[in-house]
């Protein structure tokens, strides 16, 4: 067991989420003492994390082997309890896409919270808001946990942490739809972590270890065994693990049948909350973790099973893209528009997923980065528009383009990367899903992506065109453009959406396409 | 033969048993408070599984621990060669200590939200809440 590793990195894996906790826990304590002092110690915190996350980034991409592994507990001296040698305490590992991903949490975290200080005071009642930060720091950290765990009970714990925290903020307003979209959220979100847990179990029976990559050594040997070895019947209970796996991140990914509880949750909660949850909880808690046990644990481009679930997959996003944007359609409410159109960028990145190559799955994790920044841009769009006019409805927004020039600027700029116009990040990584599509011998599949795109202008343009263009419907004379503390997190969103676009090859190269390289290893 | 096999089993079988009309209840029954208690059986069916598997009699649940070469008590070690000792795997039961205490977050989160539904509606049934389209 190797862990000669330097200090620094090493514990700053561990002291993000360890530092998040303990921050959550003192906010209450100081709004009791002092409110003034909360926000500069929510901001620094997630300000450090989201600079100690960029270290971590620079050191894996440095490090030969492509990820930073760090042992917490005692390790009895470096000897193993175990016959085969495996460590006992808890893993930590954060690969390429791990630390992506971990930069993408603390990045936008850092952001919404800035934006927090402004809007929370408008969507959270008074009592409640030392909670409201509490709540979005312990969402952060567990995220974060999810990001950086090598375990197959700790990321477990840190999804638990995560998906706990969201189901409160999304009913934090109390206003009566919210209650309702958290108790279905609540119901289908306890459902996945039932089957998760389930799977965890079948899994730890199987291989005799929750060290996701000791769990992945042992797979690759139950699945290659003869049909006469006593490993071979083990194989029917890794089959059924994975499928309980798959299903529970399905149902947390929002994937087709499952879907109904995001398109309620996100509207319902405070705009900053939405802007975390339909950016970074449904990848993290979603699709990153169905990356990682697919391939990284499970394994499943080695050969078993490859083809079926691809097959599968694919079929599942398509009719996630095509539904999801058949259903943004038909909104009314801005949000909810935004929360279906969430709904069919999973399907997106489902489809890289479901490609098996290492082109589809770096297309996958460059729609993840970019979906997280625009969603979250347009999210932040929306409750700008809320704070100030208190407008939901797409049609009562007529001429509200020249009332507040930018944001409805950074909503067009947010609009045009989904739908895909050329030097967005959005145009980017849909190019790439398609080409990798046409590599992998499915070229017809780019029809889906092309009308899902003509799909998206359809419902995306309506509102830049009745925000620009339309009559207005409400008196917004008085309507001016919103605080700065909302404003500057939205421009640097925007601007962030421009250069991921025009300068992509950087981050592909660096990071997407060895991440992809090193899950398909 | 057959009942042997079923009763060798039997912790497997409950265990399905339970995830079943958990999940009946989970779906079918209009009440919230059904509902949750439905989500508390399949969350019993599952820790009663890991419990069950941590048995070392009825299947190679640990079968990468130290065997009885490893164990530094020779009259311990003999005991365990000859199969003597019920072996139990601390790991699931550890596991589920720390599932219990999720569920109970998540319990008590629901139960807390279904009180204030009730505040608001005046009902627990979803057939006269859900408002919301899917």
């Amino acid at each position: 067991m190797d862990s000669s590793i330097g200090i620094g990195a090493s514990h700053l894996q561990i002291l993000i989420p360890v530092i998040m906790i303990a921050s959550a826990l003192l906010v209450p304590l100081i709004s009791r003492g002092n409110p003034r002092y909360r926000l500069p110690l929510v901001l620094l915190v997630t300000a450090a994390a989201f600079l100690g996350s960029v270290d971590i980034l620079v050191k894996v991409i440095l490090s030969p082997t492509g990820y930073l592994e760090y042992m917490a507990g005692y390790q009895w001296g470096g000897k193993s309890l175990l016959r085969t040698g495996q460590p006992i305490g808890i893993v930590l590992r954060t690969d390429l896409l791990g630390a992506i991903l971990l930069l993408l949490i603390n990045g936008i975290g850092f952001l919404v919270t800035l934006y927090s200080c402004r809007s929370a005071h408008h969507e959270v009642p008074e009592g409640k808001q030392p909670y409201y930060y509490t709540l979005l720091l312990l969402m952060l950290a567990g995220m974060s946990g999810i990001a950086i765990a090598g375990d197959c009970f700790n990321f477990y714990v840190f999804f638990e942490i995560a998906s706990i925290s969201s189901y409160t903020l999304v009913s934090i307003s109390g206003r009566p739809e919210s209650l309702e979209a958290t108790f279905k959220y609540i119901l289908t979100g306890a459902l996945s972590s039932i089957l998760i847990v389930f799977g965890i179990g079948l899994l730890f029976n199987a291989t005799g270890t929750l060290n996701m990559y000791y769990a992945s050594q042992q797979i690759a040997k139950i699945v290659s065994s003869h049909p006469e070895s006593p490993l071979f019947p083990y194989r029917y209970l890794i089959y059924a693990s994975l499928g309980l796996f798959i299903m529970g991140f399905s149902i947390k990914a929002a994937f087709f049948p499952s879907h109904a509880w995001l398109a309620d949750a996100h509207p319902a909660a405070p705009s900053s909350i939405s802007a975390l949850l339909s950016g970074l909880v449904v990848k993290t808690t979603g699709i990153f973790l169905l990356i990682r046990f697919v391939f990284t644990v499970f394994g499943i481009h080695k050969g078993y099973l490859g083809e079926v679930l691809s097959v599968l997959f694919l079929i599942i996003s398509i009719i996630t893209i095509i539904s999801g944007s058949l259903f943004a359609i038909v909104q009314t409410q801005l949000k909810r528009m935004l929360a279906y159109s969430t709904i069919a960028q999973m399907g997106y990145i489902l489809f890289g997923v479901a490609l098996v190559t290492p082109y589809g799955l770096a297309g996958s994790i460059l729609h993840i980065v970019n979906h997280a920044i625009v969603k979250s841009l347009m999210f932040l769009c929306a409750g700008i528009i809320l704070h100030k006019t208190d407008i939901r409805d797409i049609t009562d927004m007529g001429r509200l383009g020249y009332r507040m020039p930018a944001t409805m600027a950074c909503f067009t700029i947010g609009a045009c990367s989904l739908v895909g116009v050329p030097p967005m990040c959005g145009f980017m990584s849909k190019w790439v899903l398609a080409t990798s599509a046409i590599q992998a011998g499915m070229p017809y599949l780019v029809i889906i992506l092309l009308i899902s795109s003509l799909l998206n202008a359809v419902y995306y343009f309506r509102v830049v065109a009745i925000s620009y263009f339309g009559n207005p419907k409400i008196e917004i004379d008085t309507v001016d453009e919103a605080p700065k503390t909302m404003l500057v997190p939205v421009c640097i969103l925007a601007v962030l959406v421009i250069i991921l676009g025009v300068l992509v090859k950087y981050p592909y190269h660096a990071a997407a396409l060895p991440a992809a390289r090193l899950l398909l290893r | 033969m057959l009942i042997e096999t079923v009763l060798s089993r039997i912790d497997y079988i409950v265990t399905v048993i339970l995830f079943c009309i958990g999940l009946y209840a989970l779906i079918i029954k209009p009440n919230l408070i059904k509902k949750l208690i439905g989500m508390n059986v399949i969350e019993t069916s599952v820790y009663l599984f890991f419990i069950a598997s941590a048995d070392v009699r009825l299947g190679p649940a640990s079968w990468q621990w130290a065997g009885p070469s490893e164990i530094a008590d020779a009259a311990q070690a003999a005991r365990v060669a000859a199969g003597q000792v019920a072996l139990v795997n601390p790991i699931p039961s550890a596991l589920i200590l720390t599932a219990i205490v999720v569920s109970i977050s998540v319990t008590a989160i629901s139960l807390a939200l279904s009180i204030k539904i009730y505040e608001h509606y005046g009902t627990l049934d979803t057939r006269k809440i859900m408002r919301l389209k899917g």
